[in-house]
């Protein structure tokens, strides 16, 4: 279970500071999830439900982005998310160090093509509730000064009740909707649809703590991933302790259905000017358009989400033709996204 | 007034076009006799499958483009000059960067030499701040030649083109101290901005360094709204041709079309796509002293300057080949300009200084619908009236039909001709300027009915001529079915392309949206990466995205279809199709579905009313699993999961 250092969050400010790290924290995972997803080559079907789950679980984290930039909206601050240093680099720790352990060492999120490994190494972790419901033995106990992701969430939640909504003082005008359930993304402007909106995200990343599921009957990420690993859907069973076991449907994983890409594509040098290099070039100035174009969107120009869907599917277009080139020389594997992100270079 | 004037920027770098080429074979539209192997890449010519980019995804970009040097007037606010220290220099044109890239986009698998690019954004840059951006209004390539001589030239990569358009209204930015941007926004005060560049040395093959890319050069000048878009008003200097057997009419001479503009005394003219490099991508061939002069009365050549330095080590990217030439107007004023190499006169103005061209070329049309075509005649370089036009259907540069000419494989399929039946379009076979030099030209037409059985509508040609080169010539000239041997007064590009889309009107079913969505899957297989368009389910699950794609202007560069070859008829059905999926979901799903073959795991709602949370997460929970609304909580969400089982189960029949 991953653990950041423990945050006094009080004032605005702090609720600010913190909802700007929220959404980084989001945009964090998306990367080394459809990296993985796109890994999975759409051919062979016999994947295919695999790469469901995650793509289910990359569009929330999508999701509890664009929420964490309504909340951050809505009480007067400004998502700066095309800004150098903000969108995270692989392989590299998550936002505020989420998962530096108590002796210091570094939960370092790498991205890989997709394996069991990598969702029970990495995705399985990032995800992990407070209390897993099937693995759990005993609630996880205090560690001083430290909190989980949904503790943190939980503190901006608590801090936005206290502070009131005088807080509210953000321009209506700047919320996103749309794409999703209405009930899912939706205006905040208040206390209450702040706190909704944050507590969605918490149960579609955790779960509640007594139920796997979200408010909205989907699967919490963590059980999503544990299916994957398992290779069995997680279904009611009477007779498991918790009254859920993972002894559903098969979901079948063959490996040689997955672009053999390298591990962390960004370490590895490509040959100068190779066909290979300018679509890696390419991904990474797509993917730094579409960061400009999220950024216009929740700084005023709501309906410019329609034009980063538009950035979206190109990059899942590049991101496959990419993940199907080798590398050539001396590097046995093929190429892959690097989501590196640069002002200068961006291009749609 | 054009990029071709005393106020200027020069670029250069690379651009990439990225077209999908299952579509180069009109007979892969059909859809019934359609082959897997079709989608993949060409095994060797004899095999040439889906050909060499069957994966491409339509985008075109400009790619490492920097100004490489700027012109504009001393303070004296008359005498041109050049520089290559303004604080531009060095900066980036790039395309748009918070968009997709503007699209690469065949007008039809039978005309295939006018591809537009559109939805594409231009901007100066310098890396954090924009000193102008805008759109750029969807143009096609013209003017492509042989340009490369030397070994490796032979195919497309040795061929060169030009685009030319307009960007704008543009947005501009802090010129800082830039005395080129400071007297650009002076010259173009509506905010519209010319541009052309050139496009040679393209690489066609996959796996290779700079695959689909190739090399771009180009200018940006001020535009004048009341002036054409897609040309230059001014002085147009032809090649002769000859007719080659194998490679049918072919200029005469190394040297191809040439435009020049008078200004003041100055003469401006755009050698970038008049001189031949020595390979591709390569600095100019050297082909002798090449010399700027006029015709008198005899055709003796009298001259005005010499053309220096152009053999030079990065002289065409420094100055895009735009040179600017002191001269004293009146010589020229009613005398044709000329070029001569080694002595040898190779351009020419058409006789008479009479120059006629349409400025849009590329038309689509819906059935009985009208193309307006703005055509403009000039004399000597300046707008005319009472210019006598001759205007004819022309089928010959048009691509295809029966019997197809790159044929190797067995495919039992017929190619039907482009054109046919030629009475679908009508217009005026003579036309007259007005006013201005300008005049329209309304070409009529009905409704083609399938002529093509397979592909919608029909492809036609119309060719504007002076009525004397005409007379001359032949209209279409004869030349250009291999009639004659030789001819001078015509540019064989300059012709109006016209895709006329059938009369549609059927019910928006699924049966009927099928068809038109199949074609796309089978052509466009990038598309499977996103949807599988075949499969009714897919399509449904994803309406709402395909709703909004197919409703978008096609000046949008995320508008469906890429290929932009949809009439609105068909459009109509198949939004009308898509809105009723929308409007009978149960929610608004989100982006889409598995990526292949599988329903996305469904979002549901909750059963009852969503839950009205409390202070913090912890008493929202409990608040609402203690919530009254008939259906307890617990029960909602093993209906959900119920729900989603049995989809999963249905998912996996």
């Amino acid at each position: 279970m991953l653990y950041l250092k423990a945050q006094t969050i009080e004032t605005l400010a702090d609720v600010q500071a913190a909802l700007g790290n929220a959404i980084q924290l989001e945009l964090s995972t998306i990367p080394p999830y459809l990296t993985a997803l796109y890994s999975i080559d759409p051919s062979n079907t016999t994947n295919s439900e695999i790469a469901a789950l995650i793509r289910s679980i990359a569009i929330e984290e999508m999701l509890h982005m664009a929420i964490a930039c309504n909340v951050l909206n809505a009480v007067g601050g400004t998502p700066a998310i095309n800004v150098a240093g903000f969108p995270p680099t692989y392989p590299g720790p998550l936002p505020m160090n989420i998962g530096t352990q108590p002796d210091g060492s570094l939960f370092i999120v790498p991205l890989q093509k997709f394996s069991i490994d990598a969702v029970t190494g990495t995705f399985m972790v990032i995800e992990e509730p407070e209390d897993p419901i099937v693995f759990a033995t005993a609630r996880a106990a205090a560690v001083p000064d430290f909190q989980t992701i949904g503790q943190f969430y939980s503190a901006v939640s608590t801090a936005i009740g206290n502070l009131g909504q005088s807080i509210f003082t953000g321009n209506p005008a700047l919320q996103v909707t749309g794409w999703f359930d209405s009930d899912e993304l939706f205006p905040v402007t208040t206390v209450a649809t702040a706190q909704q909106a944050i507590a969605i995200i918490m149960q579609q990343g955790e779960g509640t703590t007594t139920n796997p599921f979200d408010e909205q009957g989907e699967l919490a990420h963590y059980y999503k991933f544990a299916e994957i690993a398992k290779g069995f859907q997680l279904v009611p069973n009477s007779t498991a302790p918790k009254g859920y076991s993972y002894t559903g449907p098969p979901i079948p994983f063959d490996p040689t259905g997955v672009f053999p890409m390298v591990t962390n594509p960004s370490l590895v040098a490509l040959p100068a000017g190779s066909m290979v290099a300018q679509m890696a070039d390419q991904f990474d100035a797509t993917y730094s358009s579409l960061l400009n174009a999220l950024n216009g969107t929740f700084n005023g120009a709501p309906e410019n989400l329609n034009v980063a869907m538009g950035l979206m599917y190109s990059l899942r277009v590049q991101a496959q033709d990419l993940m199907q080139q080798p590398i050539g020389g001396s590097t046995t594997g093929n190429a892959g996204p690097r989501w590196l992100f640069s002002e200068a270079t961006a291009q749609g | 007034m054009t990029y071709l004037n005393p106020i200027r920027l020069h670029f250069a770098g690379q651009f990439q076009a990225d077209p999908s080429t299952v579509n180069n074979d009109i007979r892969h539209y059909d859809t019934s006799e359609f082959k897997a192997g079709w989608q993949q890449l060409q095994t060797s010519r004899a095999d040439p499958n889906g050909w060499w980019n069957p994966d491409g995804s339509g985008s075109f970009r400009l790619v490492g483009c920097t100004v490489t040097s700027v012109a504009y007037l001393e303070s004296d606010g008359t005498t041109p000059t050049t520089s290559t220290t303004d604080s531009i220099v060095g900066m980036q044109i790039m395309g748009a960067n918070t968009r997709v890239a503007g699209k690469l986009v065949d007008l039809d698998p039978q005309q295939q030499m006018v591809s537009q690019i559109w939805g594409m954004l231009v901007r100066l840059t310098n890396g954090t701040t924009d000193l102008f951006s805008g759109p750029f209004a969807a143009a096609p390539f013209t003017d492509m030649w042989n340009r490369a001589q030397g070994a490796g030239s032979s195919g497309d990569i040795g061929a060169s083109a030009v685009y030319q358009s307009v960007i704008g209204p543009v947005t501009w930015g802090d010129p800082g101290d830039s005395t080129l941007l400071k007297q650009l926004m002076a010259a173009a005060p509506e905010g519209y901005l010319s541009i052309k560049f050139n496009v040679d040395s393209y690489n066609m093959n996959i796996g290779t360094p700079g695959f689909t890319l190739g090399r771009c050069v180009g200018t940006i000048g001020p535009a004048s709204p009341s002036e054409p878009q897609f040309f230059s008003l001014g002085r147009h200097l032809l090649p002769s041709y000859t007719f080659d057997p194998r490679n049918g009419p072919t200029p005469v001479g190394p040297m191809y079309f040439m435009p020049c503009t008078v200004q003041g005394s100055t003469l401006y003219a755009d050698f970038g796509n008049a001189l031949p490099t020595m390979t591709p991508g390569s600095d100019m061939a050297p082909i002798g002293t090449v010399q700027l002069g006029w015709l008198d009365a005899n055709e003796n050549f009298n001259q005005l300057a010499t053309l220096a330095d152009y053999t030079n080590a990065g002289w065409y990217e420094q100055t895009a080949g735009i040179q600017g030439f002191t001269i004293d107007p009146s010589t020229i004023q009613s005398n044709r300009l000329a070029v001569s190499v080694d002595g040898t006169t190779t351009l020419m103005e058409n006789s008479g200084g009479i120059h006629v061209r349409a400025d849009n070329f590329v038309y689509r049309v819906n059935a009985n619908e009208a193309a307006n075509v703005t055509v403009w005649g000039t004399l000597y370089g300046t707008p005319a009236a009472g210019i006598q036009i001759s205007v004819a259907a022309d089928a010959t540069q048009l691509q295809g039909g029966a019997p197809y000419p790159h044929d190797p494989l067995t495919k039992n399929i017929t190619a039907y001709d482009p054109a046919q039946p030629e009475n679908i379009i009508s217009f005026p076979q003579a036309l007259t300027t007005g006013a201005g030099g300008q005049v329209t030209l309304t070409i009529n037409t009905t409704n083609p009915n399938t002529p093509r059985v397979y592909i919608d509508g029909q492809v036609f040609g119309v060719r504007c001529l002076p009525a004397a080169t005409a007379t001359a010539l032949g209209n279409p000239p004869t030349i250009l079915s291999g009639q004659s041997t030789t001819a001078f007064g015509f540019n064989p590009w300059d012709f109006v392309s016209l895709l006329v889309w059938d009369e549609y009107d059927q019910p928006a079913t699924w049966a009927n949206v099928a068809p038109i969505l199949a074609q796309y899957s089978v052509l466009y297989p990038v598309m499977d990466q996103l949807i599988d368009l075949t499969s009714e389910t897919e399509v449904n699950q994803q309406a709402a995205l395909l709703q909004l794609v197919f409703g978008l202007p096609i000046t949008d560069p995320n508008s469906m279809p890429v290929t932009r070859d949809l009439s609105d008829a068909k459009r109509a059905v198949l939004l009308q199709y898509l809105g009723a999926q929308v409007a009978a979901s149960p929610s608004p799903t989100v982006v889409g579905a598995a990526p292949h073959g599988k329903p996305v795991i469904m979002k549901r709602k909750v059963v009852g009313k969503p839950p009205q949370l409390s202070a913090t997460p912890a008493a929202a929970a409990a608040a609402a699993a203690s919530a009254d609304d008939g259906v307890t909580t617990k029960d909602s969400k093993t209906l959900a999961m119920r729900n989603r089982l049995g989809n999963r189960t249905a998912g996996n029949k």
